[in-house]
């Protein structure tokens, strides 16, 4: 896992209450026991980590790209990308 | 006994109207008023439309010294409790009257305005009325200086649910007795950028519409404004030659102790079921709900499915008029109510913006125009975050 993984697993592992040796990259946010109120604190927490603008909408949640862990590491490291182009 | 209690006056400032009688044109045409946000600092919102009161000019209603002590919330408040109490006619005991407003953010453009002063411009002063101007209670306390309205006199604030605690407990407070008249309803008026910037984190509100119960829907839309009804105990209105626009026959309040911002279907359907049960009437007696229907996934689904846990499949029309007002928070249960007294007078509001009614929503949503209807009772739901719902059954004005 590169450096932005790390940081997104220790993001996820704190806001779940779980290990970070449990996070597993295939694991779905719903497995981690992320609700609705979580989900939202985990991507402000992710934004303002990584200076970025995660476009999510509450109301459209199961087209936002971030259903795993994987898909969120994905999703973040797409945004830092473009941040820095 | 318990005594039965009728509104006789209602009066409006909101995003459909400055007063009953253009909000009620409004609501008939399904008139949408949400439209882009004008506001200061607009370009820096994620969330940039509402439903905003349009070209309101204080000056036309207040004098330029009282101006100072008057949020734009208790302004809104002001002139709607003016035309009720104008409509509800002379000859009503106000001394012994008191007041009720539910308000979710209180006077929090006044907050955000003066914080800006002290915080962003670095000022050591603010205006010496800022105190008395916020308090969440200033609009019931200048109503009650206007109208010398000396018996119970507070405010409510239950999130979404406010208005419709407000208006509950009035009711109660004149069905029981303790007062022989109360004004009743909600102001708010919080689509400043401090406000709206708490409420676009949380990532609920729509960027382009309400469109409740729609297979499209994406999320709120806030509006602004207040609504005021007096009620008074029914054979006093009579006896006084009032003109009864509807009897309030039943409310009910709980709380869902389940989530701090979910809606639960078994809440919406217990808190609606009482409210049936203290008006004493069956589900099949209402022939209009006003839903809560704020737009979003979560609500909507669940408020449709508790709604044909009362009432079956093939229950009674139900709208939702936040896609015509937008969502006024602490002060949409009351103009809801409005809607409600709409469709007692043989007319339901319709739920604006609406193409593809969701199949998870299945209900017999009005949409597009008003429906013309027949209708003996009606219920108005508010359900709010924190698990917090209020419910008001209202019959006709000759029941």
């Amino acid at each position: 896992m590169n450096t932005i993984g790390k940081q997104v697993a220790m993001i996820l592992s704190l806001r779940s209450g779980l290990n970070l040796s449990d996070i597993r990259m295939d694991q779905s946010l719903r497995d981690l026991g992320v609700d609705s109120l979580v989900l939202v604190e985990t991507i402000f927490e992710l934004e303002e980590t990584f200076d970025i603008v995660v476009p999510f909408n509450a109301n459209e949640a199961e087209n936002s790209g971030l259903e795993t862990v994987g898909s969120v590491i994905a999703l973040v490291e797409q945004l830092v990308m473009k941040r820095a182009a | 006994m318990a005594r039965r209690v009728v509104i006789t006056g209602a009066g409006t400032v909101n995003p459909l109207g400055s007063n009953t009688g253009a909000t009620f044109d409004s609501l008939a045409r399904g008139h949408c008023a949400i439209g882009p946000l004008d506001i200061p600092d607009v370009d820096r919102l994620k969330i940039k439309i509402g439903a905003q009161v349009r070209d309101w000019r204080p000056e036309d209603h207040f004098e330029a010294r009282h101006l100072p002590l008057l949020d734009r919330a208790a302004q809104f408040a002001l002139v709607s409790a003016a035309e009720a109490l104008a409509q509800a006619g002379p000859g009503i005991p106000l001394a012994q009257a008191g007041c009720i407003l539910g308000t979710a953010g209180g006077g929090l453009t006044t907050i955000d305005d003066n914080y800006k002063t002290v915080y962003q411009a670095g000022k050591d002063r603010v205006h010496p009325l800022v105190v008395p101007r916020l308090m969440p209670s200033a609009p019931v306390s200048q109503i009650s200086l206007t109208h010398g309205l000396q018996g119970p006199c507070f405010t409510v604030s239950s999130a979404c649910s406010s208005s419709n605690h407000a208006i509950g407990l009035a009711f109660q407070m004149v069905r029981s007795g303790m007062a022989p008249a109360m004004l009743a309803g909600g102001a708010e008026a919080m689509l400043c950028f401090g406000g709206l910037k708490a409420w676009e984190a949380l990532r609920v509100m729509s960027p382009d519409g309400c469109r409740p119960f729609s297979a499209d829907r994406n999320g709120m839309v806030q509006g602004e404004g207040a609504a005021v009804f007096v009620l008074e105990e029914r054979e006093a209105a009579l006896a006084r030659g009032a003109h009864v626009l509807a009897e309030v026959l039943g409310f009910s309040m709980t709380s869902d102790a389940a989530d701090i911002v979910l809606p639960s279907q078994e809440g919406a359907e217990r808190v609606m079921r009482l409210a049936l049960q203290d008006a004493g009437i069956a589900p099949d007696a209402i022939g209009y709900i006003n839903a809560h229907g704020t737009g979003t996934a979560a609500n909507d689904r669940i408020e449709a499915a508790a709604i044909r846990g009362v009432f079956g499949d093939h229950g009674p029309a139900v709208s939702s008029t936040k896609s015509q007002h937008g969502h006024l928070i602490g002060a949409t249960g009351a103009v809801e109510l409005l809607a409600c007294l709409m469709a007692l007078n043989g007319q339901i509001a319709p739920t604006a913006s609406v193409q593809d009614c969701d199949p998870d929503c299945a209900l017999d949503l009005v949409v597009g125009t008003a429906r013309k209807a027949d209708v003996s009772a009606v219920l108005t739901n508010s359900f709010a975050f924190g698990g917090l719902s209020a419910c008001l059954v209202l019959g006709p004005s000759d029941r």
